[in-house]
């Protein structure tokens, strides 16, 4: 099985620790793994801003990159779900996953041999969620299901709590985040004050852009409440 | 007028306000989830409905002459509008003909998109909303927030203020059932007199030539039944094939909107009254149009609800009138670009695309697709500031070529690590209320190079 | 070109994919009890329920729960203004949805359009007998009859639009009673 590490822009830049945990984990699971050296965007900023239209090189690029594996398995629900729904290339459309659905769905993971011995705050980022269903939402009338949890429960030690309102957006939205600034840190502003409520040590989620954006809001309150990307629990060990 | 982000910034200055507003409606959302939850068959509705009002859509002309027919072999005379200014002309030449100076009017977000009130008042007629939370924006000056809960931006010591100056209510009294009390005596005395009455249409059915308007208070009976004019005005696309198509869509309605299990009435009107005037206003006002968008045609399917607003995650902070729309939320910012693209370009973008919206609608339209939708046509229609059509193609192009955005990554990272003064500032809104993330020395690239090859 | 045909051959024009009509639902899921059901409903939208054997065993019921108020029974009549001060009125409804607690009221009973709504106090006589599960078997029921009027009403007038403070006796009834009858 072939399988090619997306590792999306920002996170190559600013959350390398994140990438590292994905091809770790991926590789103790038994993943013949490559990482294409030229990888650079999956064309999301642009196309969200309302420039679809500029990223044909972009698309390009991905192409040049991704081309010919079984699977493209990436750490960001929001990028996955662009590729899958945006990209022109049809096969890359159907190989791409986000690696919590890869574990669950793909690699059909019973058992990990993590050991994380804190408490979580579970973030549901919406487009892992709602776009690419990777658990059930309060919206629909459906038996509820996540594949989150699912892992999160093979972790020993791992206590995770969903905040009051348990699949609500954080208000990190791509340039959302700066042009509707004041909503934006609101939103963030109410979830983190739920996860805190739950006395929890970190706020962990499948996606780092809105990681990001509480962890901005967490530093600058001078909270002790850490982020991390759920595949560095899952990769965590004793 | 102020851009939704200028508002929006404004409205959370007061933040006990806001966190208010949120709250209380993301309650109504809590008690949609609860009410859709008892019904085990509530998705197969939402797509029943969807496919009764698409398939409305793909026959619109047909249905709206058969409706035609129907309604006038019923004795409700018929009217065509094609914009807001000949629905107006033609409501004014009604009441101009019975000689009246005043009305009462029910709940018609179709006519506050038509601005109504302001041209009847104009030629010097009495508009009275009877909705109540309608009568109090009205008392002042103000438009809905909201379109199933219009005064939702107001707090009990407002509307106690607002009674207080026009109904003569004691100074400091905000107790919502004496202010209610207060409201129904000023507003009775109103639907006694008044011999005209204007209502909104919820469905139109196309078998039966008949209309259903669903209230809560019964303001739109009151009217309707005392008067001896009764003018109902509907946007096009509230034409339904059949009357079983009632069954599906009131079971979807009341609960989608407050949770409720259907309106306190549903009325159907068929027939005038004897001796009674009857008469409903088709409007298109730019529905021909969204209809040949093929990207936005769906849109025509909304049966008003407000469940996309509740669940808004955007809308709950930001307030309806941060829209600078009639109808304010999610799909007021996907139907509003039909009306204006240039006034309206920020509106497409007051969301974060996170999908709640497309959820919890009824009629199951795919809210949040159609904003990245209009997105995409207003930049390509050159509509974006200077600033952000040259950043985008920067971005675009660094983010197309491989080594030049490792080299912009390593200096980026580089600036911020050795200058942070340069992204920490006042002019950068991340860093206005978020430190930015620290950058690390090497990007998993470079790890990856010096640990693995 | 008059506006009629203007936006119908602005609609006529319009290109798009037909869509075939969906049919009637038959989905619907019934609740068990479809009594125990409607009671719940009317529960849910304040209404209170008199379950007796017939109407003459609702008097001394109905005398007790309006003790200072007159109740009349009116035939047609075309003045709907002299309404305005009856403080009970009784009708009786045609038939009830239990998913709801909508009750199906038209010309056809009506002693006027506006007197469900304009009286002070309501109470609609209902028997057991004519209960329905859902909105689905009431439009069933209904057929394409029109009467001119009818209205599916559900408990007393009510409004929330004073910060969601729910406040009953908006502008129509200020409460609803309902005789449940066994015949």
């Amino acid at each position: 099985m072939r399988v090619a590490l997306f590792v999306p822009c920002y996170i190559d830049q600013f959350y390398p620790q994140v990438a590292i945990a994905s091809l770790e984990l991926l590789e103790k699971l038994g993943c013949e793994v490559e990482v294409p050296g030229n990888q650079t965007c999956c064309g999301q900023p642009m196309a969200n801003s309302g420039f679809a239209h500029v990223t044909g090189g972009c698309d390009a690029n991905f192409s040049a990159n991704f081309s010919g594996y079984d699977y493209i398995v990436g750490p960001s629900g929001s990028c996955v779900l662009h590729l899958k729904e945006h990209h022109p290339d049809a096969k890359i459309r159907s190989s791409v996953y986000e690696i919590c659905e890869f574990l669950v769905d793909v690699l059909q993971v019973k058992t990990l041999p993590s050991y994380f011995p804190h408490r979580v705050g579970l973030h549901q980022s919406c487009h892992g969620q709602r776009g690419l269903r990777i658990s059930s939402m309060t919206e629909r009338n459906e038996a509820p299901f996540s594949k989150l949890t699912y892992l999160l429960d093979l972790v020993k030690g791992c206590e995770w709590k969903y905040p009051e309102r348990q699949d609500e957006c954080c208000g990190f939205g791509g340039t959302f985040c700066v042009t509707e600034e004041a909503v934006s840190v609101k939103m963030g502003q109410d979830r983190i004050q739920e996860h805190q409520a739950n006395q929890v040590d970190f706020i962990i989620g499948a996606d780092t852009s809105c990681l990001m954006h509480m962890e901005g809001i967490l530093k600058r309150s001078g909270s002790k409440v850490g982020v991390k990307h759920i595949v560095e629990i899952l990769n965590a060990h004793a | 007028m102020l851009s939704h982000a200028e508002a929006s910034e404004k409205f959370i200055a007061n933040q006990e306000r806001t966190d208010w507003h949120d709250d209380t409606l993301w309650f109504v959302r809590a008690k949609r989830d609860k009410a859709s939850k008892l019904i085990p068959e509530w998705e197969a509705l939402r797509e029943h409905a969807s496919q009764i009002k698409e398939h409305m859509l793909s026959n619109l002309p047909q249905y709206l002459l058969e409706f035609e027919v129907n309604a006038q072999a019923n004795g409700i005379q018929v009217h065509w509008a094609k914009d807001a200014h000949e629905h107006n002309e033609i409501v004014y030449s009604i009441i101009q003909k019975h000689g009246d100076k005043a009305l009462v009017k029910s709940k018609s977000m179709l006519t506050e998109e038509c601005h109504l009130n302001a041209f009847l008042e104009q030629k010097g007629i009495d508009v009275v909303d009877t909705d109540l939370g309608e009568r109090i924006v009205q008392f002042r000056n103000e438009v809905p927030s909201h379109i199933v809960l219009p005064a939702i931006h107001l707090k009990k010591e407002d509307v106690g203020e607002t009674f207080h100056q026009h109904l003569g209510t004691p100074k400091g009294n905000k107790d919502p059932q004496f202010l209610t009390e207060a409201a129904r005596i000023h507003l009775r005395e109103k639907f006694l007199a008044a011999k005209v009455a204007i209502t909104g249409v919820n469905f139109a059915v196309a078998e039966t030539g008949e209309f259903v308007v669903c209230t809560n208070e019964g303001n739109a009976d009151m009217g309707a039944h005392l008067s001896e004019v009764h003018i109902a005005c509907m946007g096009i696309e509230k034409i339904i094939p059949k009357r079983q198509d009632l069954g599906v869509f009131l079971r979807l309605l009341a609960r989608s909107a407050t949770g409720q299990l259907i309106t306190t009435y549903s009325s159907h009107f068929a027939k005038p009254r004897e001796g009674q005037e009857m008469h409903i206003v088709l409007v298109d006002n730019g529905r021909s149009r969204q209809l040949a968008r093929e990207e936005f045609r769906n849109s025509l399917k909304c049966i008003r609800c407000a469940a996309c607003f509740n669940t808004c995650p955007v809308y709950r902070r930001s307030g309806g009138h941060s829209y600078h729309q009639p109808v304010a939320g999610p799909i007021g910012s996907i139907l509003a670009p039909n009306f204006d693209k240039k006034a309206n370009v920020d509106l497409p973008f007051a969301s974060t695309l996170c999908g709640s919206c497309s959820n919890v609608c009824p009629v199951k339209i795919n809210i949040h697709e159609q904003l990245w939708f209009w997105r995409q046509d207003l930049m390509k229609e050159g509509l974006a500031p200077a600033g952000k059509v040259i950043s985008m193609k920067l971005m675009a192009w660094v983010l197309s070529n491989p080594s030049l955005f490792k080299w912009a990554g390593a200096m980026g990272r580089k600036v911020i690590s050795w200058a942070p003064w340069l992204v920490n500032n006042g002019l950068n809104p991340w860093y206005k209320q978020r430190e930015m993330p620290e950058a690390p020395k090497q990007s998993f690239q470079e790890w990856y190079k010096s640990n693995r090859s | 070109m008059s506006s009629r045909e203007e936006i119908l051959k602005a609609l006529q024009g319009v290109q798009m994919p037909a869509k075939a009509y969906p049919g009637t639902f038959t989905s619907q899921v019934h609740g068990e009890d479809t009594l125990a059901d409607f009671l719940h409903s009317m529960q849910v939208v304040s209404t209170t329920v008199l379950q007796v054997q017939d109407a003459s065993e609702a008097q001394p019921l109905l005398d007790e729960h309006f003790p200072k108020l007159q109740r009349v029974r009116l035939e047609k009549l075309s003045d709907g203004l002299s309404l305005a001060h009856v403080d009970v009125l009784e009708i009786t409804g045609d038939f009830g949805v239990a998913e709801n607690g909508a009750i199906w009221l038209d010309d056809a009973i009506l002693p006027h359009r506006v007197a469900p709504f304009i009286c002070q106090h309501l109470v609609i006589y209902l028997s057991k007998k004519n209960l329905l599960p859902t909105m689905q078997e009431a439009y069933i029921r209904l057929g394409n009859q029109l009467t001119g009027f009818g209205v599916f009403l559900s408990g007393p007038s009510k409004t929330a639009d004073i910060e969601q403070s729910l406040v009953i006796g908006a502008h129509g009834a200020r409460s609803l009673v309902v005789v449940l009858t066994e015949s």
